[in-house]
C-alpha cells in the first residue's frame, strides 16, 4: 500500500570546498506534495538537480518506486523539472516547448497535438500555442514551464522555485494554482523553495535544510508549531526564545525553569532531557495572549514596552527583566494594552515548546 | 551500458579531431622543420644561416620587414584616432560607419592589386590626372620608383580594421569612471587618454598589431601581382618547383614561421599580464558617449570618408578595368564594354576555377562546421581532460601563416602519398580543401564558442531532463540555438576560402584544378586583354563575396567584428 516513490539516503556531494549536501536522507510518498525548504544556497536545488540525474552525488542512493536510479541516465529519469530560469527554448513556440517531451516519448503527432491542446487548456494557455517563449509574460512563461513537465504524465515533477521570478500578487495566484494542478493529478511534486510562507501553505510533508544537512521534516503544522530545533524554529516564522533549565519531566510534559517563572511545555518527539538540562523555550507571538491563563498555561507578568499597530494585529513588546518577548494580538479599537502597563499575559503548554540549545543544528 | 557508450562519445570525438590535427597542422609544420634543418648529410644549419647572411636573402628577408613594418605603422596611425571616437564620441550615422569599415577586411587585396597596379601604372590613370593638372610632364613610373609603394598602401587598407576592432574593443573595455577619475584629477579629456586609457589598452592594441604584422609580412599575392619577387612570400613561391630537392624553401618556411611565432609570444605575453589589470577597471558605470557637432564632426567625416575611399579605390578600379575596353594614359577609361564579364566566365578556364572555387569552399565549410561546433562543444560544455589542449591546437592557425602550411603540405603529402588522392601535384582538391578549412578554423571555433557561452546551459539540460537523448539535445536544441552563429562563421569560411591566395597558388600546380585566385594570377599574366578578363573574374568574385558577407552581416550583427580579434 505505501509503495515510496522517492527514497533519497544519505546524499553527500560537494563541489571543490563547498559541502553542498551533507548527507540528506527523506522519502516522498507517491502523489504527495513536498517541499524542500531552506535558505538560498543551502543545497536545494542540487538536491533536485539530484533527483533529475543532473548531477551525480559523491554518495547515497536514490530510489524511484524501489529501483536505484543512479544507473539510469538523466534523460531516462522520468522526473521533470520546472527550472528556477524556466528554460523555455527561445527557438520553438509554445505549442513545441510542451509537445518536446512527447516527441522524445515517441507518440504519434496527431495525439501530441491533443495532449498538448488538452494541458494548454488546463494551465490556462488556451489559444497561446503559436507564440514564442519571448512573447509571453512571466506568469504565462511560468504556465508553459508547468505544461511542458506535467504533460508527459510523469510520477514524479520536481520544481525549483517556480514562482521566485514572479511578483507578490502574480505570486499568491500562481501559488494557487500549483496547489489546484496537484490536486487534480496524482504526480508526486517535489518543491524547492526558500519562502516558508509557499511550503506552510501548500505542503502536504516539508524538509527543512540547512548548510546542506536536512535538520527538520514533517508536516507543516507539526514543524511550525513543534520545531525540532532552534533553525527550524527561527526560519518557519517569528520566534521568542526564552533561556531555560529543564527541572523534571512527566510523559510528555516538560517542566521549565524561565526567567517568567516555572512552566509547562511540550517538544518534538523523539528527544530526551535530562533535569537542570540548559534549554530553550519557544513560543510564537501569536499564542501569547494577554489575561491570566484560564487552567494548565503558562502565565507571566511583563512591562508593555512598545505597541505597533499592522493593521490587522498588534505588535506588542514585552519586557520581564533582561527578557523581552514578543506578542501578536488582535487588533481592535478599543484595546486594552497600553504603553508602560505591567500586565497579565499567558501561552498555554501546547503552545510551549522547549527546544534544545545547541547552536549547530544536528542532522536528523 | 548505454550510460557508458554515451560517455566515451565525446573522448572519441576528441582524440578523432586531436588526430585529425595533428596529421594536418602538426605533422606538416615539423616537416617543413625537419626539412630545413636536415639533408643528405643529416643535421645541418647552413640553409638556415644562409637567410640571414647571404645578401640576396638578406635583402628578401629586409624588404619583406620594411613592408610589415610600414603596414603595421599606417594601420596604427589610421586606427588609433578612428577607434578613439568611434569607442567615445556620439555622431550620425555611426552605425552605418562602423559596418563599412569592416568592408575593407572582406575585399580580397589580390584582386585589388590588380586595380591598383592599374592605377599607378606608368601609362596609368593617376599618370595621365597629373599630366592633365599640369603637375608631371610626362607618365610617372611610380611602381618602378617605389616598388612599395602599391603593397603598402593596399595591406594597410586591407588590415586596418583588424587594429581598429581590437582597439574599439579594449577602449569599450576600460571602466568610463578611471578617466572621470583621471578628469576629476585634472587630467584634460587629451592626457586622461594618454596616461590611463592608452596604457590600459595597450595590450589589445599590441594583440591586434601584431595580427597586422603578420598577415603583412607572410603576404603572398599583393607583391606577387606588383611584381616585387624579391620578399620572402614571393621566394618561398618561387621555390616551390624545387620543394623536394632544395631545402631553401623549408629554411624560408621555417624563418617566417619563426618570426610569426615570436610576435605572437610576444603579443600573448602581454596579454596575460593585462588580465590583472583588466580586473581592475569592470565597466561598472554607463557609457557616455559624447555628441560630435560642427568642425569636429566635419573632421570626423572626411577621415572616414577619405580612409574608405581609398580602401575601395583598388577594387572600384578592379570593376572599371573589367568594364573598361582602352585605357591608356587618359584619367577614365576609353570606351566600354561587357565583354570581359562574359569572357571571365565563359572560357574553360575560368569556368572551372569557378567551380573548384566553389566546391572547395563548400567543402571547406562543412569541414569547418563540423569541426568547429565539435570542438567548441567539447570546451565549454564537456570539460574533458585535453579539451584545453583542443582548444589551443585549434586557435594556432591564427599564428601560422597560410604560406607555412601549404608548403608543408606540399613537401610531406607528396612525399609520403606519391600518386595518391593526398599528393597535390596529383590532384590537390582534399589538400586545398583542408587546408582552407584548417586556416579558417579558429574563427568557426571562436564563431561557435561565443554562441554556446552565451546560450545557457539549461536549455540543454531541461531538453535531457525531459527524455531526449545527448544527440538528440544537440539536434533538436543546441544546434538550432546556435544557428546564427554557426552560419555566420560558416560564411566567413566560405568568403575567405573562395578567394584564398597563397594555399590556392602553391598547392595547385595543373590548371584543371586551379580556384579562382589563381586562375586570376595566370590570367593577368596571360596576354590579349588578360588583366581586363581577369578584372571581370574578380568582379565577379567579390560580388558573390559581397553577398555572402552580408548575409552573415546580417545573422551576426555586432558579433561580426568578435571574430577578428586577437587575444
Ligand atoms: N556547479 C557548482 N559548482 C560549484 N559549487 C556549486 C555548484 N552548484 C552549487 N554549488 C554550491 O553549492 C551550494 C548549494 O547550492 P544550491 O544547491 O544551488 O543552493 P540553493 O538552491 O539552495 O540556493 C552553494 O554554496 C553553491 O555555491
Ligand atoms: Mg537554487
Amino acid at each position: 500500500m505505501s509503495k515510496t516513490a522517492i527514497y533519497v539516503e544519505q546524499i553527500v556531494k560537494r563541489f571543490d570546498e563547498v559541502t553542498a549536501l551533507n548527507g540528506v536522507s527523506f522519502s516522498v510518498q507517491p502523489g504527495e506534495l513536498f517541499f524542500l525548504l531552506g535558505p538560498s544556497g543551502c543545497g536545494k536545488t542540487t538536491m533536485l538537480r539530484i533527483l533529475a540525474g543532473l548531477e551525480t552525488p559523491d554518495s547515497g542512493t536514490v530510489s524511484f518506486d524501489g529501483e536505484d536510479v543512479a544507473t539510469r541516465s538523466p534523460y531516462q529519469r522520468g522526473a521533470p523539472m520546472v527550472f528556477q530560469n524556466y528554460a523555455l527554448w527561445p527557438h520553438l513556440n509554445v505549442r513545441d516547448n510542451v509537445g518536446f517531451g512527447l516527441v522524445e516519448r515517441r507518440i504519434p503527432r496527431r495525439e501530441i497535438h491533443a495532449q498538448v491542446d488538452d494541458i494548454l487548456a488546463r494551465v490556462g494557455l488556451k489559444g497561446m500555442g503559436q507564440r514564442l517563449p519571448g512573447q509571453l509574460s512571466g506568469g504565462q512563461q511560468q504556465r508553459v514551464v508547468l505544461a511542458r513537465a506535467l504533460v508527459v504524465n510523469p510520477s514524479i515533477v520536481l520544481l525549483d522555485e517556480p514562482l521566485s521570478n514572479l511578483d507578490a500578487k502574480l505570486r499568491a495566484d500562481m501559488r494557487a494554482e500549483i496547489g489546484r494542478l496537484h490536486r487534480e493529478t496524482d504526480i508526486a511534486f517535489v518543491y524547492v523553495t526558500h519562502d516558508q510562507v509557499e511550503a506552510l501553505s501548500l505542503a502536504d510533508r516539508m524538509a527543512v535544510i540547512s548548510n546542506g544537512n536536512l535538520v527538520g521534516i514533517g508536516k507543516p503544522s507539526e514543524l511550525y508549531h513543534r520545531p525540532p530545533n532552534r533553525f527550524c524554529a527561527d526560519f518557519l516564522g517569528r520566534a521568542n526564545l526564552l533561556a531555560a533549565t529543564v527541572t523534571s519531566v512527566e510523559g510528555e510534559a516538560i517542566h521549565i525553569d524561565t526567567p517568567f517563572g516555572p512552566w509547562v511545555g511540550c517538544a518534538a518527539s523523539g528527544q530526551t532531557w535530562r533535569v537542570g538540562e540548559t534549554v530553550l523555550g519557544m513560543i510564537r507571538p501569536e499564542s501569547v495572549t494577554p489575561g491570566i491563563a484560564p487552567s494548565r498555561g503558562n502565565s507571566f507578568k511583563a512591562l508593555v514596552e512598545n505597541v505597533q499597530l499592522a493593521g490587522a494585529t498588534l505588535e506588542v513588546a514585552l519586557r520581564e527583566g533582561n527578557t523581552s518577548c514578543h506578542a501578536t494580538v488582535l487588533s481592535r479599537y478599543a484595546t486594552p494594552i497600553t504603553v508602560g502597563q505591567q500586565a497579565d499575559w499567558h501561552v498555554s503548554q501546547e503552545d510551549t515548546v522547549v527546544i534544545k540549545q545547541d547552536e549547530e543544528p544536528s542532522a536528523l | 551500458m548505454s550510460r557508458k557508450s554515451t560517455s566515451m562519445a565525446p573522448h572519441l570525438i576528441l582524440w578523432s579531431i586531436l588526430a585529425f590535427l595533428a596529421v594536418f597542422l602538426g605533422w606538416p609544420l615539423l616537416y617543413v622543420f625537419r626539412g630545413a634543418c636536415i639533408d643528405a648529410d643529416g643535421f645541418s644549419l647552413t640553409y638556415m644561416k644562409a637567410l640571414v647572411t647571404d645578401p640576396i636573402q638578406l635583402q628578401a628577408l629586409g624588404n619583406s620587414l620594411t613592408i610589415a613594418v610600414l603596414v603595421t605603422t599606417t594601420c596604427l596611425l589610421i586606427s588609433l584616432p578612428m577607434a578613439w571616437f568611434m569607442a567615445r564620441r556620439m555622431f550620425p550615422l555611426k552605425a552605418i560607419f562602423s559596418g563599412l569599415l569592416l568592408v575593407p577586411l572582406i575585399l580580397p587585396p589580390f584582386v585589388g592589386a590588380v586595380g591598383l597596379k592599374t592605377l599607378f601604372a606608368r601609362a596609368g590613370p593617376l599618370s595621365a590626372l597629373l599630366m592633365n593638372i599640369g603637375l608631371a610632364d610626362g607618365p610617372v613610373d611610380w611602381l618602378g620608383r617605389f616598388p612599395m609603394l602599391g603593397i603598402v598602401i593596399l595591406e594597410s587598407m586591407h588590415l586596418f580594421p583588424i587594429l581598429y576592432l581590437n582597439m574599439v574593443a579594449s577602449f569599450a573595455n576600460i571602466d568610463p569612471s578611471l578617466e572621470d577619475a583621471a578628469a576629476n584629477l585634472g587630467a584634460s579629456p587629451w592626457r586622461a587618454f594618454r596616461r590611463v586609457t592608452l596604457p590600459l589598452a595597450m595590450p589589445g592594441i599590441f594583440a591586434g598589431a601584431t595580427l597586422v604584422f603578420i598577415w603583412a609580412f607572410t603576404e603572398l599575392g599583393t607583391p606577387l601581382v606588383f611584381g616585387l619577387r624579391r620578399v620572402l612570400p614571393v621566394m618561398i613561391y618561387d621555390s616551390v618547383s624545387e620543394v623536394g630537392t632544395n631545402p631553401m624553401g623549408y629554411a624560408r618556411v621555417v624563418l617566417v614561421l619563426l618570426i610569426s611565432a615570436f610576435g605572437f609570444w610576444i603579443s600573448k605575453r602581454l596579454t596575460r599580464r593585462s588580465r590583472h589589470m583588466a580586473t581592475l577597471g569592470r565597466l561598472t558605470v554607463g557609457r557616455q558617449e559624447t555628441p560630435l557637432r560642427g568642425l569636429p564632426l566635419l573632421a570626423v567625416y572626411s577621415f572616414l570618408g577619405a580612409v574608405l575611399a581609398m580602401a575601395l579605390l583598388p577594387h572600384i578600379s578592379v570593376l572599371m578595368i573589367a568594364l573598361s575596353r582602352r585605357w591608356f594614359l587618359s584619367v577614365l577609361p576609353q570606351g566600354w564594354t561587357l565583354e570581359f564579364f562574359g569572357r571571365a566566365i565563359g572560357s574553360d578556364l575560368t569556368q572551372r576555377a569557378m567551380t573548384n572555387s566553389l566546391f572547395l569552399a563548400l567543402t571547406a565549410c562543412v569541414i569547418d562546421v563540423v569541426v568547429g561546433f565539435c570542438i567548441a562543444w567539447l570546451c565549454v560544455r564537456k570539460k574533458l581532460v585535453g579539451s584545453d589542449w583542443l582548444d589551443t591546437v585549434a586557435m594556432l592557425p591564427i599564428a601560422v601563416p597560410g604560406l607555412v602550411i601549404a608548403f608543408g603540405y606540399l613537401g610531406c603529402f607528396s612525399a609520403h602519398f606519391p600518386g595518391s588522392w593526398l599528393d597535390p601535384r596529383t590532384n590537390p582538391m582534399a589538400l586545398l580543401a583542408v587546408s582552407y578549412a584548417v586556416r579558417r578554423l579558429p574563427y568557426m571555433v571562436r564563431a561557435a564558442h561565443a554562441g554556446l557561452q552565451q546560450t545557457s546551459i539549461t536549455y540543454e539540460e531541461a531538453a535531457t531532463n525531459l527524455g531526449a537523448s545527448p544527440l538528440r539535445v544537440i539536434r533538436r536544441i543546441t544546434l538550432p540555438l546556435l544557428t546564427a552563429n554557426l552560419l555566420a562563421g560558416a560564411v566567413l569560411c566560405f568568403a575567405f576560402s573562395m578567394l584564398e591566395v597563397s594555399d590556392s597558388l602553391i598547392l595547385a600546380q595543373s590548371e584543371q584544378f586551379y580556384p579562382i585566385t589563381k586562375a586570376i594570377y595566370t590570367l593577368m599574366e596571360g596576354l590579349e586583354n588578360g588583366v581586363n578578363v581577369a578584372a571581370a573574374l574578380g568582379t565577379w568574385a567579390m560580388a558573390l563575396l559581397g553577398a555572402g558577407m552580408l548575409w552573415a552581416a546580417c545573422l551576426l550583427g555586432k558579433r561580426m567584428g568578435a571574430m577578428f580579434r586577437a587575444g
